[in-house]
């Protein structure tokens, strides 16, 4: 059934009381959060201020938060730029100072999905940023022992947003009676029955004029109630870059390369040899505009590869000696967007 | 009918089931193999791929400087190669060497002999994958260990967060698990020694240093050889232990290049079947040199 899926951040609201620390508004800073959690999990002696999920999905609306815009003006992918650094920069900081859950991330090889939910059911955690599907799990096993509360993304220059996610209703355009699949989708779309459809089955509704009227979600508790109520009204907020994302056929390769890569900068992984920097072709970014002598040197190269970036410039024997199987191996130059492969997808 | 057709002829009629049996799991996926190393894209059937000759080759082999992962073009490929060297090398010195202890230890008439035997061989018995998850339980953060050590007032380490303890750690539970094997192999090699040289070597009053340096280890050599070729090709190979205890992290501090093939064409978007091919086509090249290593071993072994 339609339904929107939204990422976001839920708070443990029981152990800031304790603390006495107040909540930071509907408006509040990644960085005011990660400040206000540390003062609450150092007075509670909570293990962790904050945690988030060990997947590229989970961080991208952060990442959009501070300016990530996720793909070039021309609609190719461009997932590292100067926001998306920023974001990155602070998670592995925080990772590294314990401000956030490091073992989410570091307990996990490869892209290997983690989540942080059971830690927040078990009060290990004063804020959670992982998404509107965990509130059901969470009014079911945390019951009476805290209260919680969604919270929403927090914000960055740019914008406030999550990552939306969602599931459809569709009609094949081959059907042999497109009126009455016409009919079925307008009964489901249809405000009342989407409305009654979201309530009875506690989900986000994927319907912009029910979201602003707000539900009553009857059958859920006080807690998931007032969760969900959360949610819808966070919808509103996710930035176009992030639907964009959303609907990118390839998105989740971008994900994997996000938690393989930010999981090495969290261990270390990718200090360069002898300097403790990261190489160069890291640092710049490929079709950054930096290199475009690499683009050029390329030109040279035999028809099937012309037009390809990132020459080596140690080149294995078999290949230099015929000059055939010339070593250019990343993405068309020419479709090659700013960071769009930055790092390879190894 | 074994008079009518031969003696010769008569193989033949069992031939064809097992041919067709291997033909199809085992030299087809082969021959696969070979087709989808040189094509590239992210289509399934090999018809739809477009060939692509030696790109994956020279893909993965595009590197600035060999000896820092950092700037290779498929850097988690060379780190991979390089954890799986570093393994290859840390567990095969140790375990031969603790199997060689071991087996001399058993090998002597100590109490208990047999219960000593059956201990050292247990770990043997157990799937590599339960052994890795009772691992994983006593390294956990709360796990086992730590909770030991905080029961002496110690502070709990992040055992398998930490990249050098997390390496360590899969290399000794790798040693640990197929040390018995190895031993087993070993004190069979032992025993067959002549105790005739030994008594020998007692007539002319050496040493039981001398004994060892100069009867046992030139004796147990071809055995050892054969021991250290097994021992190597299994360690390459090596992937459930390290997949269930560290997942290959963190980060990729622990990721054999089992594991990179298998993530690369099977496990991460983009499925690149076309460089995961490849790379198991040079782990295969590899392992075939280490297969000619050991055939080589055993022909020494048989000689004596």
């Amino acid at each position: 059934m339609p339904q929107l899926t939204i990422t976001g951040g839920f708070v443990n609201r029981t152990l800031f009381e304790q603390a006495k620390v107040e909540l930071p508004g509907p408006q509040a800073s990644w960085d005011e959060w990660a400040e206000a959690t540390r003062k609450v999990a150092e007075a509670t002696q909570t293990r962790f201020p904050m945690a988030i999920d060990r997947t590229g999905h989970r961080v991208a609306g952060p990442a959009i938060s501070y300016g990530a815009e996720i793909f070039a003006a021309d609609g190719t992918p461009a997932l590292v730029d100067d926001g998306f650094k920023t974001l990155m920069a602070k998670l592995v900081a925080w990772m590294k100072d314990g401000t956030m859950a490091r073992d989410v991330w570091v307990s996990q090889g490869g892209a290997a999905y983690q989540d942080a939910a059971q830690e927040f059911i078990n009060g290990r955690v004063v804020y959670y940023y992982s998404g509107s599907w965990q509130t059901g799990r969470f009014e079911k096993a945390i019951g009476d022992a805290f209260d919680w509360e969604v919270v929403g993304s927090p914000c960055g220059p740019a914008a406030c947003s999550g990552m939306p996610g969602d599931a459809a209703l569709v009609a094949f355009t081959r059907t042999a009676a497109p009126q009455a699949a016409a009919k079925v989708l307008d009964f489901f779309a249809s405000e009342p029955v989407h409305a009654q459809l979201v309530e009875r089955t506690k989900k986000v509704p994927a319907h912009k004029g029910i979201a602003a009227k707000g539900l009553a979600y009857q059958d859920a508790g006080p807690a998931g109630c007032k969760a969900l109520q959360a949610w819808a009204r966070r919808v509103a907020e996710i930035a176009p870059a992030a639907y964009a994302c959303r609907d990118y056929p390839l998105n989740r390769v971008m994900f994997n390369a996000t938690t393989t890569r930010v999981t090495q900068a969290i261990v270390g992984a990718l200090l360069r040899r002898g300097d403790g920097q990261a190489p160069d072709r890291h640092r710049r970014g490929r079709g950054s505009g930096q290199e475009v002598g690499e683009a050029a040197e390329c030109a040279r190269c035999p028809r099937p590869y012309r037009g390809r970036v990132s020459c080596a410039r140690t080149t294995f024997w078999p290949i230099s000696w015929t000059g055939r199987w010339w070593p250019c191996t990343a993405a068309s130059a020419g479709t090659a967007s700013p960071g769009s492969s930055s790092r390879p997808t190894s | 009918m074994h008079r009518r057709i031969g003696r010769n002829r008569f193989a033949w009629i069992f031939l064809p089931p097992n041919l067709v049996i291997f033909g199809i799991l085992t030299y087809l996926p082969i021959a696969l193999n070979f087709g989808y190393a040189t094509t590239g894209g992210l289509a399934v059937l090999a018809t739809e791929r477009p060939f692509v000759g030696f790109e994956n080759f020279a893909s993965l082999l595009d590197c600035r400087d060999y000896l820092d992962p950092s700037t290779c073009s498929k850097d988690l490929f060379w780190r991979a190669l390089f954890n799986t060297g570093r393994f290859v090398l840390l567990q095969v010195g140790f375990m031969v060497l603790f199997s060689l202890i071991t087996a001399l230890v058993l090998d002597r008439e100590i109490k208990g002999r047999g219960f000593f035997r059956g201990v050292f061989f247990y770990p043997v018995l157990l799937n590599p994958v339960v052994l890795a998850l009772i691992w994983k339980w006593i390294l956990q953060r709360e796990g086992v260990l730590d909770a030991f050590i905080a029961a002496f007032g110690g502070e709990p380490i992040l055992w398998l967060m930490d990249a050098g303890w997390s390496f360590f750690w899969v290399v000794f539970v790798s040693i640990w698990a197929h040390t018995g094997f190895y031993t087993l192999i070993l004190l069979a090699g032992l025993q067959a020694i002549p105790k005739d040289v030994y008594e020998a070597a007692e007539m002319d009053t050496a040493s039981p240093w001398r004994k060892l340096t100069r009867i046992t280890l030139p004796s147990l050599m071809p055995i050892m050889l054969v021991v250290i070729v097994l021992a190597l090709i299994k360690g390459v190979q090596t992937f459930d232990e390290i997949h269930v205890l560290t997942g290959g992290g963190p980060g990729s501090a622990t990721m054999p290049i089992v594991q990179y093939i298998y993530e690369t064409g099977f496990a991460v978007q983009p499925r690149l079947f076309g460089l995961a091919a490849f790379a198991s086509l040079l782990l295969a090249a590899l392992l075939m040199v280490l297969t000619l290593l050991q055939l080589r071993a055993n022909r020494t072994s048989y000689r004596g």
